[in-house]
């Protein structure tokens, strides 16, 4: 009688486990994201001729705004997509420059250059960075993205790696 | 007819079920209060139709699924119509279940035995924000992108399970292709069954305890069948009547494809998500889940025990004080938060490209062009800001109250100008051809615009479309001649050698193009006119 009992709640666990191991297959599909990284290759992205950007080295420019294409890895496709970036005088750096990147660090909206308030101004939530990225006002919880620049041979580029999220 | 009526009963108990939902006995007093329940499934009705006709003709993937709602919008028949009862559908949904609800809980209809359905009433409601959430990212528009990117980033603030929630929502580190997949999954198929399931558990449930009716004695009922089905029809009928005055009157909207490099753009929420946008503003740094999931959470939660927080003898509003005020004050915050976003909101600029993130329109660039040729800096200063050392008398460009317009201006070029203007070409064309132009950039610069950010091949290309006139044939922003095809949305379709080797002889590569050779141009101010067309949105 026992091992009757035991059967019947044995094919019923089977069954439920069978059905378990659908539902987690389908969940591994949902939770990939996790796993998944998108690999962060690629060529150095061109911003323009150095000279393009002698304003804002001199200081007479807060920021010069570059909308750049280049090519990503996108879930099952790869596609074109413009990116947008702000290139900053940096007496740190030994190029006199620095490129930070255009996405508030609060919630992802794009920051814009206001030459009036000589300030980055995010559109959704009113963070404020100033030109070398710090947040001077607003939610932001940090100071925008630093991209590494080189500046040879009279052009300027940017790693496009400091792009991925 | 009866024969088969039989064998139907006998075989499926459809007469039966029918009798048991028509012939339920239904509150006369207060009837057509009653009637919102209907009017949100009607709506429900709604959104199913027109979302299957939507779905037969949508393609999930960033490369299509702007292009293809634009053909919905534009080249199916009645498409504008089906999308348009589909957008304002999504609000109707909102309204109604929100009326229905506050309907119930002023009679107090969720009290014991119907606790449950109460619940489900609730569930029902969130699965309607979840399918406005991910429905209106389908468009891959402007709107859709922006709102996905900030309401996916929302959750990345929490404790703990913050980033992975992101992520799992986005389906990766940033919003793009997998995004769409999932959120269309999620709208089409996921959350449609929850909400076939759980309407009729709703129903089953008010099969089972009966209608509420109103608070007070005397309760006299009706059948169902015909009287109140009758008012639910009116209703219904006022309904998908004001859907089809607002998708003719006001058609659903649909922006400039998805452009993450656009920073001009002011994201704004669809208005039922205004009160949690607008929450986001008050609370910054470590406090901010307090806006993003406490206060939300918190507000749900008493929602789903109002019946357990409720359970007084009586079920008179009077003898609720307590509650009601509870939910009035609640009510009150959700308006009073949708009333300051909705204030908040930015005008939405003019589509003239002199906003500063906005790439500008040519005839700015072309004016700057000659304002920096005519040496108008030498007393008004770079964009316009008072050179030093100024001439008495010289006016601030930037400044609002200036006014010299027409031939006062075209007067006032021609007497400061430094030396003859343009260099006049063969033929001899107009010196002051560019004053025009001129005035726009003027224009522009009184909007506060500035364009010393802009990298300087955008800026010389966008002047040299200016001078070469190429608006007589082709739209720029809307604007121009329609012999030649638009100029837009040309990134990703088109490489910049095309275009080059397309200026210098357009018909080596379009047969048949009537647009004449642009080869007299430098080859740098060529490449300048390509970077400023494929940076156009």
């Amino acid at each position: 009688m026992a091992s009757r009992r035991a059967f019947t709640f044995t094919a019923l666990a089977a069954g439920a486990a069978a059905f378990a191991s659908v539902a987690g297959a389908a969940l591994s599909f949902a939770l990939s994201p996790l796993v998944r990284r998108a690999s962060a290759a690629g060529a150095a992205l061109d911003l323009g001729a150095a000279k393009d950007f002698d304003a804002v080295a001199s200081g007479a420019l807060g920021a010069a705004e570059v909308v750049l294409e280049r090519r990503i890895e996108d879930g099952y496709m790869t596609r074109k997509v413009k990116e947008r970036l702000a290139v900053v005088k940096d007496a740190s750096s030994p190029f006199g420059l620095a490129a930070v990147s255009t996405t508030c660090t609060h919630l992802g909206c794009g920051v814009a250059w206001s030459a009036a308030k000589k300030a980055f101004l995010c559109p959704c939530h009113g963070g404020v960075y100033g030109a070398d990225g710090r947040v001077l006002a607003g939610p932001p919880p940090r100071p925008l993205a630093k991209v590494p620049l080189v500046v040879a041979g009279g052009r300027v580029t940017v790693d496009p790696s400091a792009f991925e999220a | 007819m009866k024969r088969l009526l039989e064998f139907l009963e006998s075989r499926a108990g459809a007469s039966s079920l029918w009798r048991a939902f028509a012939d339920e006995p239904v509150s006369i007093r207060r009837a057509w209060l009653f009637t919102l329940g209907s009017a949100a499934l009607f709506a429900l009705v709604v959104q199913v139709v027109t979302g299957l006709a939507l779905a037969l003709s949508y393609a999930p993937t960033p490369d299509h699924a702007w292009e293809s709602v634009k053909a919905i919008q534009t080249k199916l028949p009645a498409g504008a119509v089906v999308r348009g009862l589909h957008h304002w559908g999504s609000s109707a949904m909102v309204v109604l279940a929100a009326l229905h609800l506050a309907r119930t809980f002023l009679f107090g209809a969720y009290r014991k035995p119907r606790e449950l359905n109460w619940l489900v009433g609730v569930a029902l409601l969130l699965l309607i924000l979840a399918f406005g959430f991910t429905g209106y990212l389908l468009p891959w528009d402007q709107k859709a992108y922006w709102a996905t990117v900030v309401g996916t980033k929302v959750p990345a603030a929490l404790p703990v399970v913050g980033a992975a929630a992101s992520r799992v929502m986005a389906g990766g580190g940033a919003v793009g292709a997998a995004t769409l997949t999932r959120f269309y999954a999620v709208h089409v198929v996921l959350l449609p069954i929850l909400t076939l399931f759980l309407v009729a558990v709703h129903l089953l449930l008010l099969r089972k305890h009966g209608h509420a009716g109103p608070t007070s004695e005397p309760d006299p009922r009706q059948p169902f069948f015909p009287y109140q089905a009758a008012r639910d029809a009116v209703v219904g009928l006022a309904v998908v009547l004001v859907l089809f005055a607002l998708a003719f009157g006001s058609p659903a909207p649909l922006e400039r494809l998805a452009d993450p490099s656009d920073t001009s753009y002011v994201p704004r929420p669809e208005w039922y998500f205004l009160p949690l946008f607008q929450l986001l503003k008050f609370f910054q740094g470590p406090l901010e889940p307090i806006g993003t999931a406490v206060l939300p959470g918190v507000s749900m939660l008493l929602l789903a025990l109002v019946p357990w927080l409720d359970r007084g003898a009586s079920g008179r509003p009077r003898d609720r004080k307590p509650v009601l005020v509870l939910g009035a004050l609640v009510a009150a915050g959700i308006l009073a938060l949708l009333v300051f976003g909705a204030l908040d909101a930015p005008k939405v600029k003019a589509r003239s490209g002199l906003g500063s993130g906005d790439v500008p329109d040519p005839r700015v660039l072309g004016g700057l062009a000659s304002f920096e040729r005519r040496q108008c800096a030498s007393c008004h200063g770079a964009e316009g800001a008072l050179a030093a050392g100024a001439p008495a008398g010289s006016v601030p460009l930037a400044m609002r109250s200036h006014a010299l317009t027409g031939d006062a201006l075209v007067a006032h070029v021609k007497e400061k100008t430094p030396k003859p203007a343009a260099p006049v070409e063969e033929g001899g064309e107009d010196p002051d051809k560019d004053v025009p132009s001129l005035l726009g950039y003027v224009a522009a610069l009184k909007e506060g615009a500035t364009f010393a950010g802009f990298p300087a091949s955008i800026r010389a290309g966008g002047a040299a479309i200016d001078r070469e006139d190429c608006r007589q044939c082709h739209q720029i922003y809307g604007d121009g001649g329609r012999r030649g095809p638009a100029l837009q949305h040309l990134l990703g379709k088109r490489e910049k050698a095309w275009l080059v080797e397309h200026f210098k002889d357009p018909k080596k590569l379009v047969e048949g193009s009537k647009m004449p050779k642009y080869a007299y141009l430098s080859e740098a101010e060529l490449a300048a006119m390509a970077d400023y067309l494929l940076a156009l949105p």
